[in-house]
């Protein structure tokens, strides 16, 4: 079917966010859809969070664009979906790595795409909520911060994988807009109600921007990619990378993708005597407590990194400040060509563990 | 077993038995052992052989965990691609363990330290073949770093 090519302007003195929640909010009205999840500004105006809302007038404050990402929508819509899919109509507004997450977590059965309505956005990129906090509290304003200073991004937005929302039933664009309108993209007419046609050159505009934040993010990826495979290799070096790590598990619990109800590395495996600690601190010199850091990190990339779409919620949930997600994504960019695999590309390519050819890989 | 890797280098090369973990399945490479034995066959004594049901039942935290925790090196081995016991458990090992032995040499985290190969009952020879080659390699590595994490 044919994508439609629509817009929203952006009135002065208003913002993208708003014009494209004004949208969202008739969507609402009219019955197109019976809810939305999406990010919303938390009452002190710190960060934001995901709320679904059911009511037109509880969209006010609510952000498709937030610059923030303390958590993936993916989370959400799997806690949403996982027992059932709505009956009715569920806008879910994403970005393009959190799309790609629910991607592989609808293969793992995680979540029910039946009636739910992926809404992706254009992705400038989010700073940590740490950072966000900062700039809050110094009286700044962290969109134009963000927008100032690509240093400000999260690792894994400069170096993202994800230059538009693939998968989405209908996109919110700002690429190329410069805040000038919101441009809607959708096959289904009842989405773009009754907005009108986006001309040519925005179009076009938008198409330019996509493929220069491709690039721009291509760049930035193989130099973080160049500092590991020259910076973080052999066990030295590993072990200092995730030295201070706590083995809170954070990483895991907010990985859009670790999914397991009772994680192997949380279960009685990793329970031992005294005796049996003490042993190991004899002959390792020490034993590093709580114990297990190092087959945590590893085993969990054993685990899921094939599935990993590189989003950096590991390091967003990481107390101690590692990043984790850099190491993560590295390893993940090495596994995931070897069953030609990218996670969140299709929902037609089975789980790389999931699936096995006769004549591949070692062995043979 | 790591009280070795304190020593000097040379002396380590010369005195240093590595310890090998082998997760053998149940239906080839476990009764290739026993026919190694059986026909009196020499390999070297420093293999820990651990009996699984399949490589399918590896998971790679069992390769890791070793690796961890004291062995200088680890080997998979299970049936030739076609006949498992369980149709299909040897080539999702191979896909589970693949991603393991990725990770280890994405972070140069000494990958020659795991060994994955096909040993059937009947290759007792292959079987002394592999354990005496991969020893000999392991102790050419040295001591394992992997174990001080």
């Amino acid at each position: 079917m044919e994508q439609h090519h629509r817009t929203i302007k952006v009135h002065a003195g208003e913002s993208p966010s708003k014009a494209a929640v004004a949208h969202l909010k008739g969507l609402l009205k009219a019955g197109t859809l019976e809810a939305v999840l999406l990010q919303k500004a938390t009452a002190d105006g710190r960060s934001y969070a995901h709320v679904l809302v059911t009511k037109p007038e509880e969209l006010e404050g609510a952000d498709p664009f937030a610059p923030v990402m303390p958590a993936s929508c993916a989370t959400a819509l799997s806690r949403l979906t996982k027992l059932e899919a709505p009956k009715g109509r569920v806008g879910v507004v994403m970005r393009p790595c959190e799309i790609a997450a629910a991607i592989e977590l609808t293969k793992l059965l995680q979540v029910r795409l039946d009636n739910v309505v992926v809404i992706g956005t254009d992705c400038h990129g989010t700073m940590s909520v740490q950072d966000h906090i900062r700039l809050v509290e110094g009286g700044k304003d962290p969109r134009k911060a963000l927008e100032g200073d690509v240093k400000l991004h999260r690792e894994a937005c400069r170096t993202c994988d994800w230059p538009e929302p693939q998968h989405r039933d209908m996109l919110l664009g700002v690429f190329g807009a410069a805040g000038g309108h919101v441009m809607v993209v959708a096959e289904d007419e009842r989405l773009l109600a009754g907005l009108p046609e986006a001309p040519r050159e925005a179009v076009a505009a938008r198409d330019a921007m996509v493929k220069r934040v491709a690039e721009e993010r291509a760049k930035a990826r193989a130099e973080v990619f160049h500092e590991v495979d020259t910076k973080l290799q052999g066990t030295v070096a590993f072990g200092a990378h995730f030295g201070t790590c706590i083995v809170c598990h954070n990483c895991m619990d907010q990985c859009p993708v670790c999914y397991c109800n009772e994680c192997f590395f949380e279960s009685q495996t990793f329970r031992y005597e005294a005796e049996k600690m003490l042993r190991w601190a004899r002959t390792k010199g020490g034993l590093d407590m709580p114990t297990d850091k190092a087959i945590f990190h590893l085993g969990r990339m054993g685990h899921m990194v094939a599935t990993c779409v590189a989003c950096g919620m590991c390091t967003q949930a990481c107390p101690v400040d590692i990043n984790v997600g850099r190491v993560f994504k590295y390893v993940a960019a090495q596994v995931q060509p070897m069953f030609d695999y990218k996670a969140g590309r299709s929902l037609k390519d089975p789980l790389p563990q999931a699936t096995y050819l006769e004549d591949e890989l070692e062995p043979r | 077993m790591t009280t070795d890797t304190k020593e000097g280098a040379g002396k380590a090369a010369t005195a240093f038995e590595p310890v090998i973990v082998g997760f053998f399945c149940n239906w080839c490479t476990a009764s290739a052992a026993d026919l190694a034995g059986t026909s009196r066959m020499q390999y070297p004594p420093n293999l820990r052989p651990v009996r699984v049901m399949c490589t399918g039942s590896v998971d790679t935290s069992f390769v890791l965990r070793a690796l961890l925790e004291g062995a200088d090196g680890v080997l998979v081995s299970g049936c030739h691609p076609g006949d498992c016991h369980y149709v299909s458990g040897n080539y999702r090992a191979r896909r589970r363990l693949s991603v393991v032995a990725k990770t280890l040499e994405s972070l140069g985290l000494e990958p020659e330290r795991f060994r994955f190969e096909w040993i059937s009952a009947s290759e007792g020879a292959k079987f002394a073949e592999v354990v005496t080659e991969f020893t000999e390699k392991v102790k050419q590595l040295g001591p394992s770093p992997l174990k001080e994490l």
